[in-house]
């Protein structure tokens, strides 16, 4: 198994050059998006493989089926923002605001989710797989048939939280239920 | 630069060793070697990439074990260790403040002990990455026997992880990579009070 940390090859530096960019299908793999305004726009399918968003504003954007192998998405403001399906192993999301988020069925493989607020988001049948998730607002999240195995949830408040369902041993350490 | 990480199976945990490359040269190192993983090997090979070094971030079975095999493919790599071991005899051995050079990149020793004694940490300042090992990893920090240790575990991650610059990506023995802003402002073993590793 193996990942890879490329030097960035395109750095857009506004909203519109990533909107002229979607539109003209361009693979985005190792891209530097970080800190842009990329609220709503529509990364459905789209190939961000080692890609950098750290920091941007993902709110209600859709990432639906894209793939974030390796992608950073530390410190982003994705409220209500669609992961649905997608492909994101070893992908950092620390630090991100994911309120109400939809991970439904996306690879997590080894992803981390340190120090994120996450309350309502959704990760039912994603694969969380040596995930983690450390000092994390998890309130009514939903891990409903969710592979857990090897995922750490520590300091965690799992208050309400849902995981009917799901399968693998996960090391819960110091949580609040 | 090429940097890639493999997350090898040894038994009942995954463990990473990284491969770290300059595309230009092709001159490149390893860091760690606890399990065997031919894909690594063959990746090398497919990237043209030359292994000149092979680091060490302490001397636990799952990080050294697999240093006579990858050894077999690499027989003039330079073993660089924090401490002596039987299986690289030559090895250089370094502390805190040391610095070298491996192709274009330069590596300064950060002292982390604590995990282990000789746990040191690899610093790249021109790449912003960090190899930890086992001292510090994505929302925890490497295990330890005694108050003492950890203690000292966590005096050494403060000075020396923490307080490099926040965008430095840290990247661990087991486990996701992490950043240090992520880890200074969330990792629970950081924060007063908390405890030891369970």
């Amino acid at each position: 198994m193996k990942t890879y940390h490329e030097q960035t090859r395109l750095r857009p530096a506004t909203r519109e050059e990533v909107e002229a960019l979607l539109k003209g299908n361009h693979v985005l793999e190792g891209a530097d998006l970080s800190g842009l305004d990329l609220s709503g726009l529509n990364f459905s399918g789209v190939r961000l493989a080692g890609a950098k968003l750290s920091g941007a504003n993902l709110s209600q954007a859709n990432f639906s089926f894209a793939n974030l192998t390796r992608a950073r998405l530390d410190q982003v403001q994705a409220v209500r923002a669609n992961f649905n399906a997608a492909q994101a192993e070893f992908a950092v999301f620390g630090l991100a605001v994911l309120e109400e988020a939809d991970f439904r069925r996306a690879n997590l493989r080894r992803s981390n989710f340190v120090g994120v607020r996450a309350a309502r988001a959704d990760f039912s049948q994603s694969d969380i797989y040596y995930a983690r998730f450390a000092n994390c607002d998890l309130q009514g999240t939903h891990f409903s048939q969710a592979n857990l195995m090897r995922a750490v949830f520590r300091a965690a408040d799992l208050r309400g939280s849902d995981f009917a369902g799901a399968r693998g041993q996960a090391n819960f350490d110091r949580v609040r239920r | 630069m090429l940097l890639q990480a493999f997350m090898i199976d040894v038994g009942t945990q995954e463990v990473n060793a990284y491969l770290m490359a300059d595309e230009e040269t092709g001159v490149g190192l390893m860091v760690d070697a606890g399990g065997f993983d031919p894909l690594i090997v063959e990746t090398a090979v497919e990237l043209g990439i030359q292994i000149t070094h092979i680091l060490l971030t302490h001397l636990h079975w799952d990080h050294v074990d697999a240093l006579p095999r990858y050894l077999e493919h690499w027989p003039r790599a330079c073993v660089i260790a924090p401490a002596p071991l039987e299986s690289a005899p030559e090895a250089r051995i370094v502390r805190e403040g040391d610095r070298f050079e491996i192709g274009p990149f330069p590596f300064e020793v950060l002292c982390t002990a604590g995990h282990t004694p000789e746990s040191v940490s690899y610093y790249v300042p021109s790449a912003d990455i960090c190899f930890v090992g086992d001292a510090i990893f994505s929302g925890s920090v490497g295990g330890t026997s005694s108050d003492a240790q950890h203690e000292e575990e966590i005096h050494n991650l403060k000075t020396r992880i923490l307080s490099l610059p926040e965008a430095t990506e840290l990247l661990p023995g087991h486990g996701p990579m992490t950043t240090v802003a992520i880890e200074r402002r969330a990792n629970p073993f950081l924060q007063p009070g908390f405890g030891h590793t369970a």
